[in-house]
């Protein structure tokens, strides 16, 4: 769905909202959601549906069980085998089919019932539902981000939301430029440099364009929502401003980061892994998330290593100066090997 | 003072102005060189004589009017010949295309249509490549972007799903959107455009020069000659070389995107309905002196009644090797390679109105 387009169904939805009470937005998001796949991705809307009920069922059973059994504590995670949907659907469908939304879905779904059944209070059958709004909350439907159905459930309770500020259209500007020209011209930059040069030349012009949009895509998510009165997380912190791997992963995808954080490096390193291979494990995890291929294996591992290895505190001039520079071509690097190498 | 909640109202608005105006200026959010094939298809003229239906190899290889100037001279005849290409490699974006030109102006006595070739057949396997590449979802009306998708088979799987489900097809909703968002971009593009001096549409001479980046048509004459190679367009040559070699060239049996043959028998029997005659046209790359004799037998195969010209003669002895590296790029020919096949052109021409 291009971003534009993201936009107006999200405009639509804003004018039927009018007639509601402003906190009750999000259920109209939610059903636009499911619209939206209706019409880009219908296959992809029934994926998210099963997970959706899959991880409400997972509730229902699971928390009918002592807290310390591994089920209740590790059952949800069965939840994230449905994102292999993603590169294996055309094996189960014998056809491709567009698979827009599933990564991040499944991921917000994943992290409600998670949430649900690690809460100390016992959950109500209406908290069921929010599993199903943070699966198909159109706002961050494209391209996140990642957050707990939960968290809308708070902002929702909480009420009177806030009001719209004018930073929240400027950053909306600021993302429908960056996803709409600026990730084009970087595009067009890098299809011009690999014709004269080389694809190897050209890859910090991709590295742009994929940054551009993801982070245009990003801003019209959380920025879009602000007009329904709910705060989504922030993707992208100034991300250019990053001297280590630590800081990057700070600044950049921050709320996939912090989910694989969470839910892949904690439990890791709670069940006995050293902290640099439960790191290096959870971006190995994050990597086969984009696309299960070697390339995007090797991604995680690259940036694991480096997370888990490199000092969180620079030492010295030499480090001050090197450490960024290694960081910014790694990171470029990796990316492109990801995406554009041998085995992307 | 205007309230902040309040302000979607207003991005709704500007967005509604915008697809206003970028209707009413009738722009394109794509290139010109859409819109004057549109253009050229829908002008109250009557059809061309001859009509030469193309990728970019087209557009680049082949002067209409050199070959009009050459017919009447060389010939003796008045024959009015145009030419209709778009750059990438996609049956489906001339079928609507062809539909109104026959329609609008009637069809042309005869019609020479490009093999279109399967470019990196590798990057094409996309799944989510669409049915309707956007300049018919920019151009055609839904009722011909529906046609196509209903006749198209995109990888030919043997599934009992629905093959509207597949990636690559469009519901309408996705459709209207997608038309409303390029006529808000082609609004928002549209002063820029007019700032930088750019053409916005297509109007008079414009309509012929489409897809017209070295300032080739209708400019060659028969005074244009080889231009040795340097070396640096020897290596380019050769780097080049190494692609071609991966490309596939059309074929009937392609395992990718089998419904693009469907879709040129289509275009084939609209155009013969019509009363044309039709003539398959196959343009060499880059050090492509030859077709494979299985591929020729494939598009036998698949167009059992339809001829097919290419201009391999011109590659034997001294001057294919001039010929053979007489490119620009992998794909398109320079000046003097347009010279040749316009000239080849020109005889099949004159050999077929006899």
């Amino acid at each position: 769905m291009a971003p534009l387009q993201h936009l107006i169904l999200i405009l639509v939805a804003w004018l039927l909202c009018q007639a509601l009470p402003r906190r009750d937005s999000v259920h109209v998001l939610s059903a636009f959601g499911m619209v939206a796949l209706l019409i880009y991705a219908p296959v992809a809307g029934l994926v998210i549906a099963l997970t959706a009920l899959e991880a409400a069922l997972m509730v229902v059973f699971f928390s009918a069980l002592p807290r310390k059994s591994n089920w209740r504590q590790y059952g949800a995670y069965l939840l994230l085998l449905n994102l292999f949907f993603v590169d294996f659907h055309h094996l189960a469908l014998n056809m491709p089919v567009a698979i827009l939304g599933i990564s991040f879905s499944a991921v917000r779904i994943f992290m409600t019932a998670k949430q649900l059944l690690s809460a100390r209070k016992a959950h109500e059958r209406s908290d069921l539902y929010w599993i199903f709004a943070a699966g198909f909350y159109l706002p961050a439907l494209v391209i996140g981000p990642v957050f707990s159905g939960l968290d809308l459930k708070a902002q929702y309770e909480k009420g009177a939301p806030e009001e719209v500020v004018l930073r929240d259209y400027r950053m909306l500007l600021l993302g429908l430029v960056l996803a709409m020209i600026v990730a084009v011209l970087m595009g067009t930059l890098a299809e011009l440099t690999t014709l004269r040069h080389s694809q190897l030349a050209a890859a910090p012009f991709y590295f742009l364009q994929l940054f551009c949009a993801f982070w245009g895509q990003s801003l019209i998510a959380e920025h879009s929502s602000r007009f329904f009165g709910y705060r989504l997380p922030v993707n992208f912190d100034a991300p250019w401003r990053a001297r280590t791997p630590a800081e990057f992963w700070k600044r950049w995808h921050k709320s996939m980061a912090n989910f694989v954080l969470q839910y892949i490096f904690l439990p890791l390193n709670l069940r006995g892994l050293s902290p640099k291979v439960a790191t290096t494990g959870a971006f190995i995890f994050m990597g086969l998330w984009h696309n299960l291929s070697i390339g995007y294996f090797i991604w995680g591992l690259g940036h694991g290593l480096m997370l888990a290895f490199s000092p969180q505190e620079l030492k010295g001039r030499a480090q001050q100066v090197l450490m960024p520079v290694a960081l910014w071509v790694s990171v470029i690097g990796l990316s492109y090997f990801a995406n554009y190498g041998p085995y992307a | 003072m205007v309230r902040l909640s309040k302000g979607p109202y207003f991005i709704v608005l500007a967005l509604a102005l915008l697809a206003f105006f970028g209707a009413w200026v009738r722009t394109y959010a794509l290139t010109p060189s859409s819109a004057c094939v549109y253009t050229l298809a829908e002008q109250n003229a009557a059809p061309a004589d001859v009509l030469f239906v193309g990728t970019s190899r087209m557009g680049r290889g082949v002067d209409a009017g050199y070959m009009e100037k050459r017919l009447a001279a060389q010939y003796g005849r008045q024959v009015t010949v145009e030419r209709i290409s778009l750059s990438t490699s996609n049956v489906t974006q001339f079928r609507p295309v062809i539909k109104r030109y026959v329609e609008a102006r009637g069809a042309p006595k005869l019609v020479f249509l490009q093999l279109i070739y399967n470019f990196k057949p590798e990057e094409r396997r996309s799944a989510d490549m669409p049915v309707n590449p956007p300049r018919n979802v920019a151009f055609a009306p839904l009722d011909e972007l529906l046609q196509i998708q209903n006749e198209a088979r995109l990888n030919d799987h043997e599934t009992v799903l629905p093959r509207s489900l597949e990636a690559g097809y469009m519901s309408i909703p996705a459709m209207l959107l997608a038309k409303v968002e390029m006529t808000i971009v082609a609004a928002l593009k549209y002063p820029a455009h007019r700032f930088l001096g750019r053409t916005t549409g297509c109007r008079g001479a414009e309509m012929h020069r489409h897809m017209n980046p070295t300032r080739l048509y209708n400019t060659i004459d028969d005074q244009v000659t080889f231009q040795p190679e340097t070396e640096a367009g020897k290596k380019t040559r050769l780097a080049n070389l190494k692609i071609t070699q991966a490309y596939l060239p059309f074929a009937p049996l392609s395992p990718v995107r089998r419904f693009e043959n469907q879709q040129m028998k289509a275009m084939i029997d609209q155009m013969e309905k019509g009363g044309s005659k039709v003539v398959l046209a196959y343009l060499p790359a880059l050090g492509e002196r030859e077709i494979a004799p299985e591929v020729l037998n494939e598009i036998k195969t698949a167009f059992p009644t339809t001829p097919l010209v290419h201009p391999m003669s011109l590659f034997a002895g001294e001057d294919g090797d001039k010929l053979a590296v007489s490119f620009v790029d992998t794909h398109h020919v320079n000046h003097y390679g347009a010279l040749q096949f316009s000239r080849y052109f020109t005889a099949r021409i004159a050999a077929e109105l006899d």
